[in-house]
């Protein structure tokens, strides 16, 4: 549309071309940036109420302005290079891994499920490729460092990445399936507002696709309880152990990228994407912020497995994928297909399946709220309370009065 | 293909690394992630207590009992002082003896948050680390209102207790006590009872009732491969033979007899002994003194003494030599954590870098109680 | 059964009649008194022994005692065992003569001797014959001397640190 625009006013095809990239390009890397640092500041505020802490409280309005202080800060940091570092590989990784991240923002939805910078037909195999670039960059900056903490941490990367890469690609599997379609918008388009119009609802095995691919998510962008490359209490900081400043920036940039890439791919593919009811078509705003809402709601459930669980082992993290998330996505790619197979002509077999899943798991959130409701009030009982003070057991006559306090003061006016 | 040319990578763990628990550095070599060989290094906190002491008069060695073991001031003074009492055999009041267990097992629990918490911490989980440190702050507000300090507090004395508690205190602990019982559930089920967190722990380096004897391991970690040992119920001291409480022993409760996910369940089943105990303490608490009457300059008989006592860190034993001076010819302090860390080349064979923090952890390592 | 000091030494007495042990009684714990050369053995004995059992070492340490016009210098050495099935312990006490003397390790017993003997090296100088591995472990390796001896004299340089007691340091010295 915006080239069509460019092209009336006598500008070449190509130059247009690359007008609109380098506009949605400066864009996306200017969104990443902000939304990064916002999203760290909110990161640490959910930890801090998770630790009963208060979190960032300094820098502007009730600290909401931390991420710039530690932005600036970042980019004035000295940038130290190790004594036997590979310079060249040194310096290249933390943008490979920025530039891996950032390229996924090509293919994600933002809101409506036409608004995507470019709608490929191939999207998803596009998305799951160029995320896997991160593994590059994270093994240079391990291998270069010349630090062995850093390079046991690069190895653990990509042992770890190139092992999730498959469960998180047949994950998606099953949406893929119902749509027939690897378009992000087709994939969008196709669910509706309501919870049982959406694909992750859509039939147990596209549930099981969905949870795999959460899963398989958070492992590919090491977080929590798959942060094993950069698992602090064991290999100091991982593969960014000898990084500094802006380079360092580039790292945390990266993985807080990362988590929106896998909120909005997750809410475009599974969770219905910005799609708005009927009556309420077209209505832009609405529909973007429906979309954000989603995402963050996914973002907030990594930031939410980050601070409860604790981490895996290497053994028993590679145990999960080859053992546990590769044999369920494949029986949810095939109980898909002999599903697809079944409810072919019967419309209403899958509506009565679409509404029970989701109402089954709506009952499981409810009961997992009371959970912790439970919680929070045993949190809530009072300690340090007027009750224990003297002066209250004192009147109520717990505890005695103290004994009469002699008064020395005459005893030493005599003796003057 | 040849054959490749492969060799063990050394690698310095320490002495500033995240989870030694303060200064310890672990020369490791390994293949991969799988360590072959694990070497402690100690004394990066060697501060030379045993040779200061040597100076000083009787009294004026408590504080220095406090930076021994700073996670368990109370029980390190407890144990000197003990020793001390024993020596010029002095008869310590009876509300002085209830108000040391007391203070006494708020340290033990607030020693074990940390334990616990650090273990936690190093497997990944931050969350419990921060909330149990919070548990803790209670504890030492406690601990503040009788002694005025809140980490070494130099609160007992050679005969009794500096400072009576104040007034409200006991109603300060049971209030206490009613809101850490259920908190400490939670945290349990937080992280205790998580499926990864029992997977990581279980059967990782078990120690069985042997290598523990010939290695002379101590207090929980002695009690996580299953011996029913303790120094509060072998040999009674103080009051502990009037009050009832259980010796938690390791029982697999996740795998082997003795991995770490037991030694690291003891901690966690003590906890709630000590609330049992403070509990009987509140009701049993008698009127009267504090202090016994201890003459200022000490000097006992010749002679060489040694008293054990069950701290946090097990059976700490305090060996004192005495020539019948104001202050000992030698004193030598017989810590749990340097047991606990001798035996890790032992048991770290074969393990993962990440095995190796879950072991120093469930070891409970306290360095400047190690290298005093 | 647990036993106390005396029947310990009756019982060693009987399963060993060529050690000389004795009784050394006096204002602190009581102790059994052996000579150097029977450590060894005496030890062994006190571990495999079916009523004794003295499956841990709790404790090793020494004192130094300087030279004097009545006594040459010499150490002692302190041995605490302990009985965690019998509910029992031990004191052994060792005279070693010599001003850096060399006595048995006990390592092959208890593994626990290993750390132990390594600290009493470290810190007193005794040596143990038989140790796999008697190096310094408090002090750094370089260090010169071993500080708990009574004639130890604090150093004032150590690697170009600069060591001596400031003048506050020495307003407070006990005289």
């Amino acid at each position: 549309m915006i080239i069509e625009l460019l092209t009336s006013v006598g500008i070449p095809e190509l130059a247009a071309k690359f007008i609109f990239a380098g506009a949605v390009g400066f864009l996306a890397i200017n969104f990443i940036a902000v939304y990064a640092g916002v999203v760290s500041v909110i990161e640490r505020k959910v930890a801090a109420k998770m630790q009963s802490r208060v979190g960032p409280n300094r820098v502007g309005p009730g600290g909401w302005l931390q991420w710039l202080a530690d932005g600036i800060k970042l980019m004035l940091k000295e940038d130290i290079h190790p004594h036997g570092a590979d310079h060249f590989l040194f310096n290249m990784a933390p943008f490979l891994i920025v530039c891996g991240v950032a390229g996924a923002f090509a293919v994600l939805p933002w809101g409506p499920a036409h608004a995507i910078a470019a709608d490929l037909n191939v999207g998803i195999l596009y998305f799951i490729s160029i995320t896997s670039l991160v593994v590059v960059g994270i093994l240079m900056a391990g291998w270069s460092s010349n630090n062995k903490w850093a390079l046991i941490g690069g190895m653990r990367a990509a042992a770890q990445i190139v092992s999730y890469e498959i469960p998180v690609a047949m994950g998606l599997l099953p949406a893929i399936m119902i749509v027939g379609s690897l378009q992000v918008s087709a994939l969008t388009e196709s669910q509706g507002f309501m919870p049982w119009d959406w694909t992750a609802f859509d039939n147990p095995f596209a549930l099981l696709g969905f949870l795999v691919f959460l899963t398989g998510s958070v492992a590919e962008s090491n977080r929590a309880p798959f942060d094993l490359p950069e698992a602090e209490s064991e290999l100091v900081a991982g593969f960014f152990t000898e990084y500094s400043g802006f380079r360092f920036a580039c790292f945390t940039l990266g993985e807080f990228a990362a988590t929106w890439a896998i909120g909005a791919i997750t809410t475009a593919v599974y969770l219905g994407g910005g799609q708005l009811p009927p009556s309420m078509a077209g209505m832009i705003p609405l529909s973007i912020g429906l979309f954000v809402l989603k995402t963050m709601s996914v973002v907030f459930l990594l930031m939410w497995f980050r601070w409860t669980l604790p981490r895996f082992r290497i053994d028993q993290m590679m145990d999960f994928s080859w053992k546990y998330l590769l044999p369920l996505s494949l029986v949810a790619f095939f109980g898909q297909a002999i599903y697809i197979l079944i409810s072919w002509d019967s419309p209403a077999m899958q509506t009565i399946v679409s509404h029970l899943l989701a109402l089954a798991v709506l009952g499981v959130i409810f009961l997992f709220a009371g959970r912790v409701a439970y919680n929070i009030k045993i949190q809530l009982i009072p300690i340090n309370t007027l009750s224990t003070e003297i002066g209250p057991l004192e009147r109520a006559g717990k505890i005695a009065p103290p004994p009469a306090v002699v008064e020395e003061v005459e005893t030493a006016e005599e003796g003057a | 293909m040849g054959k490749l040319r492969t060799e063990l990578m050394t690698i310095n763990m320490g002495p500033q690394h995240p989870s030694t628990h303060g200064v310890i550095r672990f020369i490791i070599d390994t293949d991969g992630e799988v360590i072959h060989r694990c070497e402690p290094d100690v004394g990066y906190l060697h501060r030379s207590i045993e040779k200061i002491t040597e100076h000083l008069s009787w009294q004026g060695i408590v504080p220095f009992t406090d930076r021994v073991d700073y996670l368990c001031a109370m029980n390190s003074n407890w144990a000197y002082v003990m020793a001390v009492e024993k020596m010029i055999a002095v008869e310590v009041p009876r509300r002085a003896e209830f108000i040391r267990v007391m203070v006494g097992e708020l340290n033990r629990i607030s020693s074990h948050m940390i334990a616990i918490g650090t273990t936690d911490m190093d497997m990944g989980a931050f969350t419990p680390f921060i909330q149990l440190l919070r548990e803790r702050e209670y504890i030492n507000d406690l601990l503040e209102m009788v002694s005025g300090a809140r980490l070494t507090y130099n609160y007992l004395s050679i005969g009794g207790v500096n400072y009576d508690i104040p007034r409200n205190w006991l109603f300060k602990v049971e209030e206490f006590l009613n809101h850490f019982d259920p908190a400490m559930e939670q945290m349990n089920r937080l992280c205790t009872y998580n499926r990864i967190f029992i997977n990581r722990m279980a059967n990782l380096a078990p120690i069985s009732k042997e290598l523990a004897f010939d290695y002379n391991l101590v207090g929980p970690n002695l009690r996580g491969s299953g011996v029913k040992s303790d120094v509060r119920r072998d040999q009674p001291y103080s009051v502990y033979s009037e009050l009832d409480f259980e010796i938690p022993v390791g029982e697999g409760f996740g795998g082997e007899v003795g991995d770490c996910y037991d030694r690291f369940m003891v901690r966690i089943l003590e906890v709630r002994e000590s609330i049992k105990i403070l509990r009987q303490c509140i009701k049993m608490m008698p009127e009267g003194p504090i202090q016994a009457k201890v003459k200022n300059t000490i000097k006992p008989p010749e002679g060489h003494f040694y008293s054990r006592s069950e701290t946090p860190r097990g059976d700490t034993g305090y060996f004192i030599e005495s020539s019948g001076g104001t202050s000992p010819y030698r004193l030598k302090i017989r810590s749990g954590s340097f047991t606990g860390i001798s035996i890790t080349p032992a048991i770290s064979k074969g393990i993962l870098i990440a095995d190796l923090v879950a072991v120093i952890g469930s070891l409970d390592i306290v360095a400047p109680e190690l290298d005093r | 059964m647990s036993l106390d000091t005396n029947a310990i030494l009756e019982r060693l007495k009987a399963q060993a009649p060529a050690l000389r042990l004795e009784l050394q009684s006096g204002a602190g714990d009581l102790a059994i008194k052996a000579e150097p050369h029977d450590l060894a053995e005496l030890m062994k004995l006190c571990k495999s022994d079916p009523e004794l059992k003295f499956e841990c070492l709790a404790s090793q340490t020494a004192s130094h005692y300087p030279k004097t016009e009545t006594t040459g210098e010499h150490f002692k050495l302190y041995y605490h065992l302990l009985s965690h099935s019998l509910k029992h312990q031990l004191v052994v006490v060792i005279e070693a003569l010599g001003s850096a003397p060399e006595v048995d390790s006990v390592v092959s017993v208890w593994n626990a001797a290993n750390w132990l003997e390594r600290e009493t090296w470290d810190l007193l100088g005794v040596s143990f014959k038989g140790h796999p591995d008697l190096r310094r472990i408090m002090n750094p390796e370089d260090w010169e001397g071993h500080p708990l001896r009574k004639d130890y004299v604090i150093p004032t340089q150590y690697q170009d640190i600069d060591n001596k007691p400031s003048e506050i340091a020495e307003s407070f010295k006990l005289s």
